[in-house]
C-alpha cells in the first residue's frame, strides 16, 4: 500500500473510542421523533449521484461526470452562444470606444467595478450561468504522449422561488489535440476517436474516464443537495445565494470579511492569493449583486502582485484585458492564473490556467492547462429547457 | 407511502444509522453537542423522509453537517469540539496497550489540522464513506474533493511531523518525497 493509504489507515486506526456512544447511553426514542407532523410527501426523484459542487462545476468535474460533446472541433471564433435564449444575460460585448484603455491592472479592475454598479440586475426566476470549460489532457502511448483538449458546457438553473427545481445543464463538447504536433502524434496514436484515464492508484472506487473526440448531446440533471438549497464555495467554506446577497459593498470590509474567513477555515495559502482567487471568484461567475461584484473589483485593485497582461482574447475570440498571477504550484511548476475582464461591461469574460515551466523564475510563455469562460451570466424569467434528457 | 410504511422505513434506517451519524456530530461538536445534533439530524430526515435516498448516510451525514451550521454559535462550538479533541489524546495517552503512542500522536497531529481538513480526514478514515460519498456530505465536486483531501493529507502529515515523540514507537513512516513530485 502506498504512503498515503498509510496515513489514512494510521488515523483510522487511531479511531477515539468516544465517537462511539457509550453502551448505557440513553438514545432518543425513535417514536418522540415519529410523534412530529410530517409534511405531504411530495414526488421525488430517485437520488443519483449528487450533482456536483453545489454550483461551480469544474471542468473536471463535469467532465468526469460524463459530460457533453459537440463537435470534435467546437466554433472557437465567434459570438455563438450553445443558448440563444439570454435573458438579461450580462455578458455582451459592448465595449466604450470613448474611454481610453486601462494600462494596469489597478485600473481594469476600478474602471470594471464602475461599470459593474450601472449594471441593473436584479432578480428573477432563475439564476442562470451559462460556461464553458477546457482542460489540457496528456494521452497517447508511453513513446509519444501528445496532449489533447477536451472541453464541456454546462449551465446552471437556480430556481429563486419555491416549487420550482434547480438544475445544471451539461454537454460535452468532445476533445482534440491541440498543436500540429499533437496532431501529427495522434495520427501517429491510429487518430483514435476516444483515450481511456485511468484513476489515480489510491482511489480504490475510481473509475477510468473516457474522453470522447466527438461531442454529446445536452442533458440536465436535477439538484440532490440534501437541503435543496444551493451553495457556493467562497473563501473556504460554502454560502447560499442569499447569504451572497449580504456581503458588504465597501471594499475594505469585504477585504476584511474573506481575511477572517480565510482565518476561521485554515487557509493554507499565501493571503494575496486568497484574495486575489476569492476575487476573482465573486467578479467571475458567483451569484452576487452588482454592488458586491463593484466592491470585488476594487478589493482587487489592491492585491500585491497582481500583473497586468493588456488586451486579450478569450478562447472563443472575444476581447478584453487580462490580468495574472503566478505562484509556483503544488507540483513544483510555476502556474499563472489569467482573469481577462471586458473593461466596457465589467464582465469578467474568463479564466485560464498557465504553466509557465519550472525554471528559476517563472517563464514569460507556456501552456494553457484550462480554461473556463462566462458565456452568460444573469438572472432569468423565462421557462427552463423541459425537453432534455436526465441523468 | 402509508404512516405504517413511514415509520418502518424511519426505524430502520434510525437504527441502522444512529451510531454513524453520532460519530460526525462528536467529530464536528464534542459529546456535548452530540445528542442534539444527532436528533435534530433525524428529526428532518423523518419530515423529509421521501427525499431520504436508498443508501441514506452521506445524505444524512451531509443534514447532519447543516445541522451543525446552522443551530450552534461557532464559540460555542468549538469550546466543546476543542474539549473533544483533548479528551481524545488523553484517552490514548491514558491507554497503556501496545501502540498507543502512536494513536496519541495522531490524534494530537490531527487536532491541529485546520477543521475543513480534519471533516474531510474523518469522512474517509472514520465514518467510512467513498470518496464519492464524502464530496457529497461536504457538498463539492469529486474533483474538488481530491484536491481538498490532498492539501488535508499533507497537513494531516505536517502536523503530525511537528508532534513531540511521546513513546515507545517509531514514529508513523510518511517519506515526504511523496508531495515532492
Amino acid at each position: 500500500m502506498s504512503a498515503r493509504g498509510d496515513l489514512l489507515k494510521a488515523l483510522a486506526e487511531a479511531r477515539p473510542g468516544r465517537l462511539d456512544p457509550d453502551a448505557d447511553a440513553r438514545r432518543v426514542d425513535p417514536a418522540v421523533i415519529m410523534a412530529h407532523p410530517r409534511p405531504a410527501a411530495r414526488s421525488v426523484r430517485r437520488p443519483t449521484r449528487r450533482l456536483v459542487l453545489a454550483g461551480l462545476v469544474s471542468a473536471a468535474a463535469a467532465l468526469a461526470a460524463g459530460a457533453v460533446v459537440v463537435a470534435a472541433d467546437p466554433d472557437r471564433t465567434g459570438t455563438g452562444r450553445p443558448d440563444a435564449r439570454a435573458g438579461d444575460g450580462s455578458v455582451a460585448p459592448a465595449p466604450a470606444p470613448t474611454d481610453p484603455a486601462p494600462e494596469s491592472a489597478r485600473d481594469l479592475f476600478l474602471v470594471a467595478a464602475e461599470r459593474s454598479v450601472s449594471s441593473t440586475a436584479t432578480g428573477g426566476r432563475y439564476w442562470v450561468v451559462s460556461r464553458e470549460h477546457g482542460e489540457r489532457r496528456p494521452v497517447g502511448p508511453a513513446s509519444r504522449p501528445y496532449d489533447i483538449m477536451r472541453r464541456g458546457l454546462d449551465e446552471q438553473w437556480q430556481a429563486t422561488r419555491a416549487g420550482d427545481e434547480s438544475f445544471v445543464v451539461y454537454q460535452s463538447l468532445g476533445a482534440a489535440p491541440i498543436a500540429a504536433a499533437d496532431k501529427a502524434a495522434w495520427q501517429a496514436d491510429g487518430s483514435p476517436a476516444q483515450w481511456i484515464e485511468l484513476p489515480p492508484r489510491d482511489l480504490p472506487d475510481a473509475k477510468p474516464v473516457i474522453i470522447k473526440a466527438a461531442a454529446e448531446p445536452r442533458y440536465a440533471r436535477p439538484i440532490q443537495d440534501p437541503t435543496r438549497i444551493w451553495t457556493y464555495p467562497i473563501g473556504a467554506g460554502d454560502m447560499t445565494i442569499a447569504q451572497l446577497a449580504k456581503l458588504p459593498t465597501d471594499p475594505k470590509a469585504l477585504k476584511a470579511w474573506l481575511l477572517k474567513r480565510f482565518e476561521k477555515e485554515g487557509n493554507l495559502e499565501p493571503t494575496d492569493y486568497s484574495l486575489f482567487w476569492s476575487g476573482r471568484h465573486l467578479v467571475f461567475d458567483l451569484p452576487v449583486p452588482p454592488r458586491v461584484r463593484a466592491a470585488a473589483y476594487r478589493m482587487l485593485a489592491d492585491v500585491d502582485g497582481v500583473a497586468f497582461l493588456g488586451p486579450a482574447t478569450d478562447q472563443r475570440g472575444r476581447s478584453g484585458m487580462a490580468v495574472a498571477y503566478v505562484r509556483k504550484g503544488d507540483g513544483g511548476s510555476w502556474v499563472q492564473t489569467r482573469l481577462i475582464v471586458d473593461p466596457g461591461t465589467g464582465q469578467a469574460l474568463a479564466q485560464e490556467s498557465w504553466n509557465l515551466g519550472k525554471g528559476k523564475s517563472a517563464g514569460t510563455t507556456g501552456q494553457l492547462m484550462s480554461y473556463e469562460l462566462v458565456l452568460s451570466a444573469g438572472f432569468r424569467d423565462d421557462a427552463p429547457p423541459t425537453d432534455l434528457p436526465t441523468r | 407511502m402509508t404512516d405504517a410504511d413511514a415509520s418502518r422505513r424511519f426505524t430502520a434506517i434510525y437504527d441502522a444509522h444512529y451510531a454513524q451519524v453520532y460519530a460526525y456530530a462528536v467529530g464536528r461538536a464534542g459529546r456535548q453537542l452530540a445528542d442534539d445534533i444527532v436528533s435534530d439530524t433525524f428529526l428532518r430526515a423523518w419530515r423529509k423522509l421521501g427525499a431520504v435516498p436508498e443508501v441514506p448516510l452521506p445524505w444524512l451525514l451531509g443534514v447532519a453537517r447543516n445541522v451543525v451550521r446552522e443551530r450552534y454559535r461557532d464559540e460555542a462550538r468549538q469550546a466543546s469540539l476543542a474539549a473533544e479533541l483533548r479528551a481524545w489524546v488523553d484517552e490514548a495517552d491514558a491507554d497503556v496497550a501496545d501502540g498507543v503512542a502512536d494513536r496519541a500522536a495522531m490524534l494530537a497531529a490531527f487536532a491541529r489540522v485546520s477543521e475543513a481538513d480534519r471533516e474531510l480526514l474523518t469522512l474517509m478514515a472514520w465514518h467510512g464513506l467513498s470518496t464519492r460519498e464524502a464530496a457529497r456530505v461536504i457538498g463539492c465536486s469529486l474533483a474538488t474533493f481530491f484536491v481538498r483531501l490532498h492539501r488535508a493529507r499533507r497537513s494531516l502529515e505536517k502536523a503530525l511531523a511537528a508532534v513531540p515523540q511521546v513513546g515507545r514507537r517509531a514514529q508513523i513512516n510518511l517519506p515526504s518525497e511523496e508531495y515532492s513530485r
